[in-house]
């Protein structure tokens, strides 16, 4: 019940503390601190995207973007590659896949076909089944849910892109639509639970993470982390970043509204660059739903 | 290399390729690994180095002390492809007591694990001298132990000698947070039984969603069977619909454009001068009756409280709807084909949510029957999942404990039983 209040507390110095833990960027050569938890920022403005220009940004196809940072953090985090995507939703035709085979998961990135330009895994999942609403093609798959951490993804008719929080956003003109938690950026702001141990999220666990956002020019944004230690040979072990971490990271590419999606061992992305050449980062296990992009 | 116990954080354990490191290495019976870019980080490596054979073998093993885990990766092929190029591995001659064993500092000079693409194809001496490759070549100073201490004995070793190493890496600012234990720490023989339990729960019912599963598939075919059979019915009615629905919704959008004229009037009309406390209160709870609704979710519940609050400002949508397809006409009745096509797709997301519904009803069963709290269970049976899927410890990664992977090569037929639910 302390944790509670204290969680519920508005006042700062009533709250617990983040576990230690501090985020640096290689930078030529050096490693650059740019968030420290016991001086975590509440909100990201723009001015706080400090990673931005630290992304060497290469093209990719269809008006897409990607790069890498190389991050330094605590334990397990010690090496952990950023991989990043920003994608403008006028350039590209998004699309849900799901992938069944005899009643299990059977998504991957070899489903998202040769048109695909981005794919990567969509939403959470519970055993085979995806968690929370699902739109198909302007058709409901899956019912929606809602808490307060959650965020809903919609792409509407018209190629519009949204990402709304803690509440079911209206289904009209909606084509695709998926919902994943917890949210990591709400309107620029780290929800309440992620600046403190014990408001409902863990904010102490680390692992492979995958997440998605919307910047304030409306382009979608996606950060990968990779376990980075001799050369990527383990990049698929699921060790990475906390979440408040991962909502610094987010804000700090600049994105406005941001949430999690299924990291660890479900983790895959695949892009593809401006030469044609496909760029994977594969996961351990398939997954039920994939998010597609096509050059339109 | 054989056996490896790993008790310390972040670190390397070997990496270089060369068997011309053999000879350099193959009298130490204990190494210790010390990462001098992150100081706090130190490796123990026990047991006979036998002859290198890792280096032989081309196996690459990290250790991760927060996570009491160790990961080997075979270069297999893609190494075996590269042309060797030759490893330094020079005895310095300085020495250190770790835990009263007498150590000495080696260098070895090819592992170029910073780097991102197949490290172990590079040779990093070539380059000595640059700032990088300075970095790297002090992260991979090797403390070579000469030790015939008996295997039992190397925990109070190697606990003894993180402490010293600890204990100077204290000083350093940068090392000042401590690494406490993470989530997901390795399985131990009590958590694998009781993960099992829980495992032995899902896979029991597996049974069950696999019939709905059967069901879903059967009710999709019916589903193809009848989009077949109603051919172009579907686009005709929505194409004879289309013009009357667009002609309803401009209707009702300007019904809705006088409400909005007539709002603040009407509003004004509440707030008369007279003791409108109940009005305020009536208007409170059905606001809070749609945020509730909305927050849920809940779009027919959400529905029925805007209708009551527009009543009470004395719009009546229902009214508007009635008016603009009495203007418009009514729509076409849907066909049978139709009708049908809509009760089979129903039926499938009725099937589709009890599917759901069914997974996570047996999951929170799972947890609770193996004991251990829900997010611990999860956890474990990822773990578990992995392993699994890294093919049982016998393919090239293995990213548990080498205790984790006895562990559950002791169980593997306890395993077997419940790999079904192991996806």
């Amino acid at each position: 019940m302390a944790l509670f209040a204290a969680c519920m507390g508005s006042a700062e110095w009533t709250k617990l503390p983040l576990p230690p833990s501090r985020l640096a960027v290689r930078e030529g050569g050096a490693w650059r601190e740019w968030w420290n938890s016991a001086r975590a920022p509440g909100r990201y403005p723009h001015a706080l995207a400090t990673l931005v220009p630290r992304v060497h940004w290469r093209d990719g196809a269809a008006g897409t973007a990607w790069g890498e940072l190389q991050l330094a953090g605590v334990g397990e985090a010690w090496r952990t590659r950023l991989i990043v995507v920003r994608i403008d939703p006028r350039r590209v035709r998004f699309t849900l896949d799901t992938a069944f085979a005899d009643g299990n998961v059977a998504w991957s990135l070899d489903r998202a076909g040769a048109g695909a330009v981005v794919a990567l895994n969509a939403g959470q999942f519970l055993r085979s089944m995806p968690w929370g609403w699902v739109m198909l093609d302007g058709a409901q798959f899956l019912k929606p849910s809602v808490a307060p951490l959650v965020s809903t993804l919609t792409v509407t008719t018209s190629g519009r892109v949204r990402l709304v929080h803690a509440t079911v956003p209206d289904s009209a003109g909606v084509l695709w639509a998926f919902q994943s938690y917890p949210t990591l950026l709400n309107a620029g702001t780290v929800p309440e639970p992620l600046r403190a141990p014990g408001c409902g999220v863990d904010v102490a666990h680390r692992d492979a993470r995958l997440a998605l956002g919307l910047d304030g020019a409306g382009r979608l944004l996606i950060a990968m982390t990779r376990f980075d230690a001799i050369g990527g040979v383990f990049d698929r072990v699921p060790f990475g970043l906390t979440t408040p971490e991962m909502a610094a990271v987010m804000g700090a590419l600049g994105a406005t509204d941001a949430v999690l999606l299924d990291g660890g061992i479900s983790a895959q992305l695949m892009v593809l660059d401006a030469q044609g050449t496909a760029h994977q980062w594969p996961g351990v296990r398939q997954v039920p739903l994939g998010l597609v992009a096509h050059a339109r | 290399m054989e056996k490896t116990d790993c008790l310390a954080d972040n670190m390397w354990i070997g990496g270089a390729r060369n068997p011309s490191g053999r000879n350099a290495l193959k009298s130490a019976t204990s190494v210790v690994f010390r990462d001098y870019v992150n100081p706090r980080a130190i490796t123990c490596i026990h047991e006979t180095i036998s002859r290198s054979s890792a280096l032989a073998e081309k196996k690459m093993l990290m250790a991760m002390l927060s996570q009491k885990m160790y990961m080997e990766q075979e270069f297999g092929a893609a190494a075996a492809a590269e042309k060797a190029k030759p490893t330094t591995v020079k005895r310095t001659g300085k020495t250190e007591s770790i835990a009263g064993y007498k150590c000495e500092h080696i260098m070895v000079t090819d592992m170029g694990g910073m780097m991102r693409k197949r490290p172990w194809a590079r040779s990093i001496h070539r380059q000595e001298g640059s700032p990088m490759i300075r970095s790297i070549i002090r992260a991979t100073v090797v403390l070579a132990c000469v030790s015939t201490v008996a295997h039992a004995q190397f925990g109070g070793l190697i606990k003894k000698a993180r402490e010293k190493v600890e204990a100077k890496a204290e000083n350093k600012a940068e090392d000042a947070i401590p690494v406490k234990p993470l989530e997901g720490d390795p399985l131990t023989e009590s958590t694998l039984v009781a993960v099992l339990k829980g495992l032995s729960l899902e896979a029991e019912s597996k049974d069950k969603t696999k019939q709905l599963w059967t069901a879903i598939e059967a009710k999709a075919k019916e589903v193809n069977e009848a989009e077949r059979a109603a051919g172009d019915e579907p686009d005709k009615w929505h194409k004879a619909s289309r013009d009357i629905e667009s002609c309803a919704s401009r209707s009702i959008s300007e019904s809705e454009k006088i409400h909005e004229k007539e709002m603040p009037q009407k509003v004004m009309a509440l707030n008369n001068g007279k003791d409108n406390t109940a009005v305020i209160a009536k208007l409170n709870a059905v606001g809070k009756r749609m945020a509730d609704a909305q927050a849920k979710g809940d779009t027919p519940a959400f529905q029925k409280a805007f209708a009551d609050y527009g009543k009470m400002l004395g719009f009546d949508p229902a009214k508007d709807s009635a008016v603009a397809y009495a203007k418009c006409g009514k729509l076409p009745a849907k066909p049978a084909s139709m009708v049908k096509l809509d009760q089979l797709k129903a039926e499938v997301d009725q099937l589709t949510e009890q599917r759901r519904a069914e997974e996570a009803e047996i999951g929170g069963r799972a947890a609770k029957a193996s004991g251990i709290p829900a997010d611990k269970y999860a956890l474990a049976r990822e773990r578990l999942l992995t392993w699994n899927s890294e093919g049982k410890g016998k393919s090239g990664r293995r990213s548990l404990t080498k205790e984790e992977n006895d562990l559950f090569l002791a169980h593997a037929s306890d395993i077997r039983k419940v790999e079904s639910v192991l996806q």
